[in-house]
């Protein structure tokens, strides 16, 4: 019967709009501990009629946390649901958080950082080069950010829900090979999307002239070749915008 | 647009950047969209949001990860464009110029992200000391002290910023229209840097092909067009 248990709709709306908060006061000591602990306030509400007990309970929750934030939802429903079992051994919530951790950070990162954020972006910026209507392309965008955003608020309710249903279990779903399938999606199309704006922009700027195309090839690949051998965004970017600069100095004066 | 109502606007959209939500809205697409649409020339805005999003999209803003403020700079670059780009004449000029301007804020940003994570920590303190004391409202005020400290100091960020970029920029009359052409190179640089950055978040073999696909694409339909 364990798996049939769901969270009160009302406690998990509570915890669901308060999940948008749970960065908020993101610091170096205990990372998302306060986020945690304040997103965990209506299940504490919940599981104790007393001050002190529910005290007692967020001040366990306070302890050093770190997830993606869209997918620290399944560390919110499983703690709610380990809690509400009461267990016996003390630190066994704090162990459970600490090895969602890794998971919860690692495949929340690939799939919305690394892969739907730029996918999404990217096809926005198609829009840009195709679309001149400004109505429809500004369609386009909320197109684009309800692309995004569809997943995001997704994984943040089903989120808690699974946690809950799942309770200490839950660290078997939390495989990267679970989201293979959405990776890919926006992974095709951002790989593509980047592609269309290079082969978009390249005889674009031809026709306007061939050393603008040039020097365009080229910050691609300088800017590329930099940033594997030195990571300062700053220098880099002062770099190649003063070359090309040069460039234009250059070849318009002969 | 007043520099007040520039500064509470981008600080309010900044705080999607990590702070709360996080719908996205926080990306300089976007983020230059809104401002270029408040300013009077949305198309310009997105002009402006197009060549700055890439520069910032390779950023992952995680775990303790310090990261440029792309959004603050967004919001400096596009309000300085919108103003000083004297109907075109000096496009180029100004569109470059305000980008490495806006990249030296993000700079700043970054920076002041850190000592905000570091100010964070007296909230953590006064949370931990409020439930000693069995108290719980010190938690249920502090992620609203911490956006209010995060948007307070991103406007002040940003006023100080446009402010500071009138005076710089009002002196861009003083470049010959003619060096408006070399700049262009510089913009069509900015594009390219954002480009790089971008593929390094592409280099499995599967996504060669995909790139290509997507090359291919955007060459024919730039014929079509």
């Amino acid at each position: 019967m364990r798996n049939q248990k769901k969270l009160p709709i009302l406690t998990g709306l509570g915890v669901f709009l308060r999940s948008f908060f749970i960065q908020s006061v993101w610091n170096y000591r205990s990372l998302l501990s306060v986020g945690f602990a304040y997103c965990l306030i209506p299940i504490a509400s919940r599981l104790y009629r007393n001050q002190e007990e529910r005290v007692a309970f967020l001040k366990r929750q306070m302890s050093f946390f770190n997830a993606h934030p869209y997918f620290a939802s399944y560390a919110l429903g499983a703690i709610s649901r380990v809690e509400e079992e009461k267990p016996s051994d003390p630190d066994l919530v704090e162990r459970f958080k600490n090895a969602l951790i890794g998971p919860l950070g690692a495949i929340g990162d690939q799939l919305f950082w690394g892969t739907i954020k730029p996918g999404c972006i990217l096809l926005a910026m198609i829009g840009v080069l195709l679309i001149d209507h400004l109505h429809l392309l500004i369609g386009y965008f909320i197109l684009m950010l309800i692309c995004y955003n569809v997943p995001h608020l997704l994984i943040r309710s089903i989120g808690i829900q699974v946690g809950y249903r799942e309770g200490l279990e839950v660290y078997k779903l939390l495989k990267s090979e679970r989201f293979n399938k959405y990776r890919l999606i926006y992974r095709v199309l951002g790989a593509i999307s980047l592609g269309f704006v290079i082969g978009f922009s390249i005889p674009q700027y031809g026709q306007i002239n061939p050393v603008l195309a040039a020097v365009f090839g080229l910050s691609i690949f300088g800017s590329y070749v930099f940033h594997r051998w030195k990571h300062s965004f700053y220098r880099n970017t002062l770099i190649i915008i003063t070359a090309a600069i040069l460039i234009g100095v250059i070849t318009e004066n002969i | 647009m007043d520099n007040i109502w520039i500064g509470l606007i981008g600080s309010l959209l900044a705080l999607d950047t990590t702070i709360v939500f996080q719908f996205l809205v926080s990306q300089p697409l976007v983020t230059a969209s809104v401002l270029g649409w408040l300013m009077g020339d949305l198309q310009l805005g997105i002009q402006v949001g197009f060549y700055l999003q890439l520069l910032w999209l390779r950023n992952i803003p995680v775990g303790g990860a310090i990261v440029p403020e792309g959004n603050v700079a967004a919001i400096v670059t596009t309000c300085l464009v919108l103003r000083y780009h004297s109907d075109m004449v000096y496009f180029n000029s100004v569109m470059v110029l305000a980008v490495i301007y806006g990249v030296a804020i993000s700079y700043l940003g970054g920076e002041i992200v850190v000592m905000y994570r570091k100010f964070n920590v007296n909230l953590l303190n006064w949370v931990l000391n409020g439930l000693k004391r069995v108290k719980l409202l010190p938690l249920n005020l502090a992620p609203f002290g911490s956006i209010l400290v995060y948007f307070t100091v991103m406007f002040i960020l940003i006023y100080i910023s446009v402010t500071v970029g009138d005076v710089l920029f009002k002196q861009i009359s003083n470049i010959p229209v003619a060096w408006d052409d070399y700049f262009r190179f510089g913009l069509v640089a900015i594009l390219g840097i954002g480009v790089g950055l971008v593929v390094s978040l592409y280099k499995q073999k599967d996504d060669r092909f995909l790139l290509a696909i997507g090359f291919l694409l955007g060459g024919i339909i730039f014929l079509i067009k």
